[in-house]
Order: structure tokens, then sequence, then C-alpha cells
């Protein structure tokens, strides 16, 4: 497979040496006009990923390679040169963070295009209007308003405008709707499913909630303290999981057509953690309640299907030994765990 | 769950409910000092032992409602109209140290993140037993004990071990454990969650609702669970009160509102909904955005948002008024729409 952007054996490491890396032999592949979700709970190392996909972060090891070209072993003023291309940008998580108090939000918009120093004032003020009308904002209206001023869908918007000005071939965004309402949420995934209609754009989603790939994610890829344990097409890893985390993750996420029931209770373990530590063996096993003698040695990604992998030395007989019907049969068509009215 | 007249807003005066755990009357919120009503003719009742779902997007006035109850309005804002009523005893108009023995006592709170309500400096054991001993007036040795069985009863692992701890040693899932078990301390009659989960990954936050519904069913606790996200409120809640530009307009037991939404504003929420779908689709949104705080309008305040809006909307204020079946809807139209078919139910049959 060789997508546009690869990041392959990526291995992130902080801290003294022997620590736990951040993240551990990441592999993912995002193709051109492809929406990938990366899903994964706090301290996951899902941001430290997208920091380092963007060469915010040297890796200890592995590559990232976008269009053919190895850029994690880029330093200095070719490292800076690839950043201020844009061809790869990166939407920072908590937008009132991220945005300069005291930038307007038309040259908070236009800064990536003014340091890049080769497009004149009046283009740079065209594709400014041009990115804020892309988002769906009047740049007339809100132009001039520092990012107190406006709200919170708007200056999620404001990020994602600053974040396509460049005209990127790829777009990574952390948490771009979590902080947003399910109205103003659903706005903002559109707008991405959009530009990725329109321009072809390549966009990496990176969340802790499950709500936020719902409906415009191709693929996903499951992180759990910082491995990918489980990866493959939407439809099929949330329909039927084969990792006992991403099914517990399906099962917990709340639904206004849930029935309530046994299913997160029936995925969290129920027998005593395993003799040896955390930091051995399957970075799963302390919590999950399938865990065996095996599981002591990391299961690497195997294919589990045609572009599926999962991390589990138990996939996928696990679905067999839970107590509750429902989650064992699967339910494909509806991508529910929980019982379908 | 039926009403008692009094929640009628066309019977203003009536007795309150006596057997309720709290009881809204009329209630009116202004912001800026008084310049803007932000909050107005809010009126509900929540049943001991009920749990009680309070919905809306930003800026609806669900956390001034739920402020208001507390007596923790935020400096400019007040209360402008209207009577709370908690088990029987009126809050409205209590003064500071009148609040401070109704509160943590008699109702308890948890907010969005925890960290920042919990004192960085003092031990987690630390500042439960100093509620202990305050409020219930326990000496130190069995508010010790008491702490460490409450830690235990809000699921949290090695209790004892855990009051030792300060607030930057524990995952946030554990911290607003610690502040649900300082929040149910004194036996209150209503629990207050204002977004308690929205912080939290999605397996911690299906832990801490859990939490909530059994904490609920053991200690016959009311329960009123404010949040944006009406998936949420599905998963806890037997009644669901909608609120839309400070006012509710609709209310109902949970399967009702869910499955059969009265107010066209309902039917849109859940049509952006999580409903647990991954197919790729074109993803629904409500058009235009909530009015001003404040801001006057002739009729229902959702008309200009509202696909089945029609002239005689815009002709005058719109009262909440009670359905045949008890439950309540802030629409003209009302019964003559059938949302079920046009939107909720629909987009979910597709959906499956």
């Amino acid at each position: 497979m060789s997508g546009l952007l690869e990041l392959s054996g990526l291995t992130v490491a902080f801290g003294r040496r022997g620590a736990r890396p951040v993240l551990d032999g990441v592999e993912l592949s995002v193709g051109e006009g492809e929406i990938v979700g990366v899903i994964g709970e706090t301290g996951s190392g899902k941001t430290t990923l997208a920091r380092t996909a963007v060469g915010l972060v040297p890796p200890r090891s592995g590559r990232v390679v976008f269009d053919g070209r190895e850029i994690s072993g880029l330093r200095g003023r070719a490292l800076r040169a690839f950043r201020r291309s844009g061809q790869l940008s990166y939407a920072f998580q908590d937008p009132l963070r991220a945005l300069d108090p005291e930038l307007t939000v038309r040259r908070a918009v236009a800064e990536p295009l003014t340091v890049a120093g080769d497009i004149g004032d009046t283009e740079i003020a065209a594709r400014v209007d041009e990115a804020l009308e892309t988002v769906g904002l009047d740049a007339a209206r809100l132009g001039d308003r520092l990012p107190g001023a406006i709200s919170g869908g708007q200056r999620q918007r404001v990020l994602l405008a600053r974040a396509i000005v460049t005209r990127p071939r790829v777009l990574i965004a952390d948490e771009p709707v979590s902080a947003l309402d399910a109205s103003n949420r659903n706005r903002v995934l559109r707008l991405l499913d959009r530009l990725r209609a329109e321009r072809g754009m390549a966009v990496v989603v990176i969340s802790h909630d499950l709500s936020s790939l719902a409906g415009i994610a191709d693929r996903v890829a499951v992180l759990y303290r910082g491995r990918v344990v489980e990866q493959g097409p939407v439809r099929e890893v949330f329909g039927r999981p084969l990792h006992p985390y991403t099914a517990l993750l399906i099962a917990s996420a709340p639904s206004v057509r849930a029935e309530g029931g046994p299913g997160a209770a029936a995925l969290r373990p129920s027998a005593e953690p395993p003799g040896w530590t955390a930091r051995e063996g399957c970075v799963f096993a302390h919590r999950c309640p399938f865990v065996t003698d095996a599981c002591r040695t990391a299961p690497a990604p195997a294919p589990v299907g045609r572009g599926r992998t999962a991390a589990c030395h138990r996939a996928p007989e696990w679905r067999e030994l839970i107590a509750d019907p429902v989650i064992a049969q699967g339910a494909p068509e509806t991508g529910l765990l929980k019982a379908a009215p | 769950m039926p009403h008692s007249p009094s929640s009628d807003p066309a019977a203003p005066g009536a007795p309150t409910d006596p057997s309720a755990a709290l009881s809204v009357e009329g209630l009116g919120v202004t912001v800026s000092s008084g310049r803007l009503t932000a909050v107005r003719d809010v009126s509900f009742t929540v049943g001991r032992g009920e749990a009680v779902g309070l919905v809306g997007e930003s800026g609806s006035g669900k956390t001034l409602i739920c402020r208001s109850v507390l007596g923790l309005l935020p400096p400019g804002c007040a209360v402008s109209e209207g009577e709370i009523t908690l088990a029987g005893e009126a809050l409205t108009g209590l003064s500071r140290r009148e609040w401070d023995r109704v509160r943590g006592t008699r109702v308890g709170a948890v907010f969005q993140d925890p960290a920042s309500y919990l004192n960085p400096s003092l031990t987690v054991g630390r500042q439960l037993t100093e509620v202990l001993r305050v409020k219930l007036g326990l000496d130190r040795a069995r508010a010790d004990a008491r702490a460490v069985e409450l830690f235990a009863a809000v699921g949290l692992h090695d209790p004892a071990e855990v009051a030792r701890r300060h607030p930057h040693e524990l995952s946030g899932g554990m911290l607003q454990r610690v502040l649900i078990a300082v929040a149910v301390a004194c036996a209150p009659d209503l629990l207050v969650a204002d977004e308690a989960t929205t912080a939290l990954d999605v397996v911690v936050q299906a832990e801490v609702l859990e939490l909530l519904a059994r904490m609920r069913a053991e200690q016959d606790l009311a329960l009123l669970l404010v949040s944006h996200d009406l998936a949420v409120i599905a998963e806890v809640c037997d009644r669901v009160l909608v609120a839309y530009a400070g006012e509710l307009v609709e209310d109902g037991p949970a399967d009702r509102v869910l499955n059969d939404p009265l107010h066209p504003y309902t039917e849109a929420l859940l049509r952006v909904a999580t409903v647990g779908d991954w197919e790729r689709r074109e993803l629904e949104v409500i058009p235009g955005a909530p009015p001003e705080v404040g801001a006057r309008l002739p009729g229902c305040r959702f008309a200009d948002r509202c696909a089945f809006a029609a002239p005689e909307c815009l002709s005058g204020p719109v009262p909440l008024r009670q359905t045949a079946d008890g439950r309540r809807v802030r629409c003209v139209r009302g019964e003559e729409l059938d949302l079920s078919r046009a939107g909720a139910h629909g987009t979910r049959e597709v959906a499956v």
C-alpha cells in the first residue's frame, strides 16, 4: 500500500532511556481523498502521533513519508521549508489556546501564508477570504474580530480556515469537534467531507470520541497506550470489532437508540489482573477480560481481512466467550453492539 | 410521570407538589445585571428518586437553570421571578448563610471539570472528611472511616489508598468519582450533574453514568442531569426536559420524547444526535443559530429555524401546554405535526 502519507514503525519516547514509549511501532497509511479516524483515550498518544506526523516531534525510530519523500529525517532549513510549503497541515486542539488572542481572525488565517513569504499581499487577502468562505464564516462580519469575541464553533472553523489556507494535500485535525454541540459538530464534519470531495484533500481526524467520526470516516485506527490495536474500514471495525478494547469503546458510546443493557459491563475485566507488570506484554492485558498467559508476549498487528489488522492473540475467538449473546453475534449491518430496537 | 397541576403555567400560584424532590415554578433568570432576561417561565418538578435530563444547545439556558437550583449563579445573574422548592423548603430568597446549609446537605452537585473543584494542595480524603465533619459533625476517626466507605461506594479501587492521594495523582474519571462521593456524602435529596461526563473518555463516561444510575437506585436520590448530548441523557434518565433559548419547549417520559418528539426542536436535536451508526452519510445540521440572549421575539423563539413554522407561530408568545397524555410542549402546531414520520424515525429507519 502506498498512500500519500505513510507512517511506518513509528516509535516516539520522551524522557529517560527505558521509559515506556508514547508511540510504539505505529503503522498508518492515508491515501489521497481519504478520511482516516484515529481514536483513543487520554494518554493513548493521539496528539503525539499528529505532532510526529507533521514534524513537530522527532521519532526515535520509524519513518514518516509524505508523497514518496521521507520527512522524518528532515532537519533545519529543509524541515522549515517543508513545513512552510503547507502541503501537510495541522489543526491544533483547543482553538482558544491555539489562536493568538491578539491576532484578528483575518491575520490569524493569513499567518501560514505570510511566514511562507513567497506570496503577495493582495493574493494573501484573496486566499484568506476564500478560506473563510470555505469554512462558512462571513469574512466581512468576523474578519476583524479577535478570537475572544467569537463563539466556540466559529473559533473551531477559524482554526480550520488557517489550516486549509495553504491548500494542503493532507490535513491532520486534532479533536476538531469535541468541544462543539451536535449540530455544530455535524457542520464541521460536513465541511471536512466537502473539502475531501472538492479538493481531494486527505483528512486525519484525531479524537477520543466516536461521534467525531460518524458519517464521514472511511477507515479508523484504534490507539491504546501508544499502539494501534486495531485498524480497518470504519464499518467493519465498529460493526464487528476484533480487539476487545475496540469492543469496549463501542459498547460504552452513548446513543439515543441505546437499550441500556449489559454491553459494556460484559467487556470489563472480571477476573484478577494478570501476574505480570503493566509494562510487559499486550498493552490492553490489564483491562482485558479475555487475558491468558499468551498475552505476556505483546501481539503484533496481524492481518484479519482485507485492509484490516488487529493486535490480539485471541482474535476473533474471544467473541465466543462473551456472556452477552448480542455482542457475540455482532450486527455488522447496524454497526451497533447494543441491541437495536 | 404525571405532572402535578402546579407545573402547568396556566395555574400560577397553585401549591407546589410536596412529594417532589425539586419543584421549580415560573423561574426567570436575568443576566447583565438585570438588563437581559436569559431564562423565562421555566416550571418543572423532579420526583423523589427520579432521573430527569435537561438538554439543549449551548446558550439554551440549561446551565443558568441548574445554577439557580444550586444558588450558584455567576455575578450579574439573578433569579428575577419564580419559586424553587427543594423537598418542601423554599430556596428562593435564602441568605448566603442559609444556602451554605442547604448546599452539600440537601442538594449535591457535580460539574464538568472535577479538578477545578478540588483543592490541589489537600489529599482528596481530607476534602471529603472536611465535608463530613463540618456538615454532619462527625469526629475525625468516624469521618475517616466514612470517607473510605464512600470512596468504595463510588467504585474507587483501594479506597484507603486513594484517600491519601492529591488530585493531581488521580485520573479525570477518578476525580469525578471523588466529587460524586463528596456530593452524596450527606445523603442529599437531589444531585445536580452539569455536563459531568462531557470531558471524560467514552469508556470512563459509561462507567460514571452507570455509577450515577446506581447511586440513584441505592440512595433513592433524585437526579437532574444537564447535558448538551441527548445520547448521554437517553442512557440514564426517566424524563427529558428540552430547553431552547431560555425556555422549556418539551417535557415528557424519555422513551416517548426520544421516539416520538412533539416539538420540532426536539426532533431536530434527535436528527443531529449520535445514533451509533458508522455508515457514510450526509450529516444533518440545524439551520441558523439560536437567538441572542435576551432577544425580544414576538412569537415562538424557534420559529426562524423551524421547518414547520407557520404564520400563527409569530402571532404571540407560545405557552407550554399540557397534552392529553400528560406531556408538555411549547408549540402551537403540536399534535398536528407528525414529527415521528417527518424526522427522527425516518432518519433512523434509513440508518438501520
